[in-house]
Parts: C-alpha cells; structure tokens; sequence
C-alpha cells in the first residue's frame, strides 16, 4: 500500500481573520486547520474523524481549493495542486471530487438531474451532446437510478436518491481522489447503509481513493483503511484502522471511543467520560490543546506542544504516549522535568 | 401500582389537501414511575409527533382523532386549554431537539425559567429566581448565577441543551418527553448529557418517554422500547430483548444495517427501497413492499399483533421466529 502517494500535504494551515470596528482591523485568527502533515496513498479510504468545530471539514475544503489555504504545501498526482493556475490547476481538478454533507443544500433546485449530472462535461469541455446524454443515463444506472429520472429535479428525490444523485456527478469525470464530507450523515440508518455499500462497489470498480469525513466512528470504522483523528485543527493521532481501535493511544481517541453507545449490552450507567467542551480554535489552550479536557494531564501537557511521532504507520501527539526526549535537553525542558 | 403514563390507541391525522394523513396510527403504551420508555424509528414514522399530541401541540390541519391518554388517571385530551396549560411545563414537561430553535433567542436564560416556574410552582420573584438558578447548577452548567442572565446565543450547544433540559425539570414533571435530546451534538458532549439525565431520573424517580433514531442510545437509556414505522407500531418490548432478538423483519433490518464497532463486514445489510410517502402507504403492512419475509396476506390485511413471553409484541404475520 506504501508503493503509491496520490496527495501529499505538508504544514497546512488555514487561518479565517477576524476583523473588527470600523476599518476592519484584524483582531485575530481563527486556527480552523493547525499545521496537518497528511499523506494519502492511491487506492485507500483515509478516514478523518472529529466532533464540530475541530477543522475536518475545513481541511477537506482547503485541499480542493474551495478555501485557500494560508500556507503549506498539497501535492496531489505528482504536481503542486496548491500553486497551479489557470489551465493546469483546471485538469487537475478533474481528478479531485467531492460529496458533500446536505444532499438539500448540494445540489441546485433549478436544474434537472440530468443537467447537474451532465454540468462536470460542459464546464470541462469534454464529449457530444449525443454521446453526454447517453454517458449521464449510463452514470445514473450505476448509482442506483433510474435512467429515466433525468428530467426530474431534485426535489422529487428522497435524502438518499439525492446524495446518489452527487456521487454521480462526483464520479462522471473518472476522478481519482473523492473527498466525502459527511456524506452519510443527513441519512437515516437504513439509507446510510445503502450509500455506504454503493461509496464501496464505486471504489472498488473505478480504483477510487477516498478521504472520508465523519464525525461517526462506527461509520469511519466500516468503510477506512486508515484513520486520523483531529481536535482543535491538528491532527492528533493517526494509524491503520486495525491497529487504532485494538490500541487507541491518544486519551482523546480513548474517549472518543468509549462515548459511543453500543447495542444490546444492557442500559450501562455512563461513566465520566470527558468533562469540558472543545475549547475556542480563536485562543487555543497553550501547550497540548487538549490538555484541559484531558484526565491524564501532566505539568508538561500545559506548556509544551507534543509532537506528531511514534513508529511508523501509528503516529500519536501526546507526551503520555512520546514522553519529552531529554537528549534534545533544551533548558526549558530541564526546567519542566 | 399504576403505571404514571398509560396512552391508548392514539391516532393523529393530518388533514391534507391531498386526503386524510394517518400520522400516528393506533399506539398504544405505558410507562411506570421511574421508567424510560424508548421510540424509535426513522424520520417520518410519527414518533415525534406521538409526543407532540400527548403535549397537545398539535396544530391545524392536524388532530387527534382518536385514543385516550392517561397522566396520573386524567385523561389529557378531555382537558380544556387552561387546564392543559396547567399541566404543561408544571407535571410533564419535554426537552426539544433543537435548543436553539425551542428557546427565545430574545430572552434571556433566567427570564424563560422564570416564567415557568413562577406560573406552576407560585413562586415570588426571588424565590423562582433563585430555583432558577438552582437548577442551573443542578445539570453541571459553570457559574450558574452569571449564566442566569445570559442569551441562548451566547452559549455553546452542549451548554444550552443543559439549559433546556434545567428549564423542564425546573417544575418538577412527573413525566418528562425526551425528542432527541443528544443527536445535534457531538458523541463526547452526547454522553456528559446521557449521563447527566440518567443521575437525574435516578434522584428525581421521573418516567421518561425518550425518542431518537439512534439505536445505540436507546440501548443504553431505556427499559423498554417501541419501534415505530410508518406511524404504526411494530415491536415492542423490554430492551435487551427487542434488541438482542427482534421479531420483527424491520427491528431487525433496522439493527442490521447500522455498522457495529468492532464487527467487520464486508458489505452492510439494506432495507431495499425507502418509507412511502404518506398517500403511497401500502393498505395491508405499512412495511409490506420492503419486507424480506412479505407474505399474500401482508399486502392486504392489517398485522395482527402477535405476543412474546418476556412482554415482547410485534405487529407481524411471518415474524422471525
């Protein structure tokens, strides 16, 4: 799985200003994407996980452009994606897709499936009138539709028609890399599973690449290979799916993981799991981000930003887990310890 | 003993231009005092509107057009309006899904408590004032006093649902409707306000109704469990056993096709299709055209209610044995 990289993100960071008083002064910077380091390889489904507020959402969106990203670099296929321009920045898009949260919202009221499904050819330039007809009726059988719905518009289709009815425009150009931001998280249970099954047959008949977005474990532990978990625009710990939920090493990942109610194992009493909310991405707590919420807190975790590290292929940021390494032996480390 | 909540084939139609809408259709259920009972079911099967009825907030075109609801041996629908107001807020009360849409956002937090507990508890100004503020740190909500005095906005989800859920306690309800309490907030701010319910109904021995689609949660909180579809009742029962061995198809397609933590399958199970539309409602089994086990008879007839030792009931023909 090594052998192939499709994107590449090294320090990404995406801050929004917030301005203030009359002439728009910047008063500060909301850190919605810290500083993430990410590698996605070609043919994998990378899930990323968090609760609202954490940047997972921002991230997928600065990696398409759709923000422009403060800096850092994305390298996606073999070329710098976030400095391409013009022509060149528009080929590549080809290749990269996204689904996005609210099938309501996605999708415009005014134009028939069949044109949204049929837009991705006419923006790029791409086949006959004839030849796009036939394609967009061929696209919409492997979804799930009926060739036939394509003079209908989107309000006439249920929560779940409507996402397939994105997946297909997702995957009309051949793309190879989808972002799917939430995509099953306006369904119910019984649809969600029908998506989840139909992102799965897509990807393994078209070799997609997905960077899952969710803030559902159950959902990211069905359908990723690997799995990052974010909080607070970092990311916090990483690994391959089997090794992160046998061993969670993150205290965060921990609670996650237990705050996730289970079937038929009885009424449980709810144990304390976390206390506190996500602080404000606008003055993050110093040091661990975390650390305030955290129950394994040190005197360290306030002060000293852990790092991303641990062997390879299971990364954590915790000084629980990577104490601080005296080596290095700055003075302000000799002090702490 | 009694139980507290006793509801009896309740039916609410809506009266639409396009025909008559059976939005809740002949439930019936009871819930004893300190008891959860759990609804679940996917949006549109009528649980919310279950609880909308038994509140009377039900507004033109729809109507209650049939059933009984028994709080305490009074039945709620023969109450005049002033004596529901009486009721409502004071001996049942209910927590809303969205606490941004169901508080004022022009009031602040303590005026809203206020009212409420100044019009059934009688309390002076100061008295509620402080009861107000009383609850507030009772559901865990830092610096109760400074919060009092504050706007809905200005506090985070988590925040203002524990103010939502101060706000129902805050008259002490003998029965208390839960709409989805937890599912506009994240899992680890899901769990504090589970966790903060249950100590609370333990101290102050409520009866709960509590709805959500989410079947881990029900799990979790509730002693029993009514699955709903289509409006119409399909399985009920204690829990563990509705949910360790469904009788009925749909309970166990519901189960099946959630993705379960640490159990790895390839491909998830489906329920072919998705719920009719009100005036496409199949005239036997709501449930007969996604129906696995569908048999002649489902297309035509109504269910039969079939029961299980261990209080269990399903609304089935060819239930799972």
């Amino acid at each position: 799985m090594k052998s192939d990289i499709i994107l590449e993100i090294k320090g990404l960071k995406k801050y929004f200003p917030i301005k203030k008083g009359f002439f728009l002064r910047e008063v500060g910077n909301v850190k919605a994407v810290d500083d993430i380091d990410l590698t996605i390889y070609r043919g994998e489904t990378l899930g990323l996980v968090g609760e609202s507020g954490c940047g997972k959402s921002t991230l997928g969106r600065s990696i398409i452009r759709l923000y422009e990203p403060t800096s850092g670099s994305i390298e996606f296929d073999g070329t710098d994606f976030l400095h391409a321009k013009g022509e060149k920045l528009r080929q590549k898009r080809k290749d990269l897709q996204m689904i996005f949260q609210d099938p309501f919202a996605s999708l415009d009221p005014r134009m028939t499936v069949g044109q949204i499904v049929e837009q991705p050819y006419i923006i790029h330039n791409l086949l006959g009138t004839k030849e796009r007809e036939v394609r967009v009726k061929q696209l919409l059988e492997m979804v799930g539709l009926k060739a036939s719905h394509v003079n209908r518009y989107p309000h006439e289709f249920s929560g779940g028609q409507r996402q397939r009815i994105s997946i297909a425009r997702a995957i009309a150009l051949d793309p190879k890399l989808i972002i799917c931001d939430e995509p099953v998280s306006a369904l119910d249970v019984s649809i969600q599973a029908q998506v989840l099954n139909l992102l799965k047959d897509l990807q393994k008949r078209f070799n997609l690449t997905y960077l899952f977005i969710s803030h559902d474990l159950s959902v990211i532990e069905h359908v990723c290979d690997r799995i990052a978990v974010m909080y607070l625009g970092k990311i916090v710990e990483i690994s391959s799916r089997d090794e992160l939920f046998k061993n969670p090493k993150h205290p965060y990942t921990q609670a996650l993981m237990s705050s996730i109610p289970s079937i038929g194992t009885g009424k449980k009493k709810m144990s304390k799991i976390l206390t506190g909310e996500i602080p404000s991405p606008i003055n993050p707590p110093s040091g661990c981000t975390f650390h305030p919420r955290c129950a394994f807190k040190m005197d360290v975790c306030s002060k000293v930003a852990p790092q991303l590290e641990g062997a390879p292929g299971h990364l954590a940021s915790c000084h629980l887990v990577n104490p601080l390494n005296l080596k290095t032996n700055t003075t302000t480390q000799k002090e702490l310890l | 003993m009694d139980p507290v909540v006793q509801v009896k084939d309740l039916e609410t139609t809506f009266f639409l231009k396009s025909g008559p809408f059976r939005a809740v259709n002949r439930i019936s259920y009871s819930i004893n005092q300190g008891e959860t009972l759990g609804i679940v079911g996917e949006s549109g099967c009528g649980k919310s509107v279950t609880s909308f009825s038994l509140m009377q907030l039900i507004e033109r075109p729809g109507k209650i057009t049939n059933g009984q609801a028994l709080l305490q041996g009074q039945d709620l629908f023969k109450l005049n309006k002033t004596e529901m107001e009486e009721v409502r807020g004071g001996k049942m009360a209910m927590i809303f899904q969205e606490p941004m849409t169901a508080l004022n956002p022009v009031l602040t937090i303590g005026y809203q408590m206020n009212e409420q507990i100044e019009k059934h508890m009688k309390y002076n100004k100061k008295d509620a004032r402080d009861r107000a503020i009383e609850m507030l740190q009772l559901v865990g909500i830092p610096a109760a006093a400074e919060r009092y005095a504050t706007y809905p906005h200005q506090l985070s989800g988590g925040m203002r649902q524990r103010a939502m859920i101060a706000m129902a306690l805050s008259c002490n309800p003998t029965f208390l409707i839960a709409d989805e309490p937890t599912t506009a907030l994240d899992v680890t701010i899901q769990a504090q306000i589970l966790e903060l319910f249950q100590s609370l109904q333990e101290k102050l021995k409520m009866s709960v109704q509590f709805i959500t689609h989410d079947l881990g949660v029900i799990s979790e909180v509730s002693d029993k469990v009514l699955v709903m579809y289509a409006g119409a009742m399909c399985e009920t029962g204690p829990t563990q056993t509705v949910l360790n061995s469904p009788h009925h198809p749909y309970t166990a397609a519901l189960i099946a096709s959630r993705p379960h933590m640490g159990q790895r399958i390839e491909r998830l199970k489906t329920i072919e299709g998705s719920v009719p539309a009100p005036h496409e409602l199949p005239p036997g089994c709501p449930f007969s055209n996604r129906c696995p086990r569908v048999k002649q008879e489902c297309w035509i007839n109504k269910p039969p209610v079939v029961t299980y030792p261990d209080n269990q009931s399903v609304a089935c023909f060819n239930p799972i044995p």
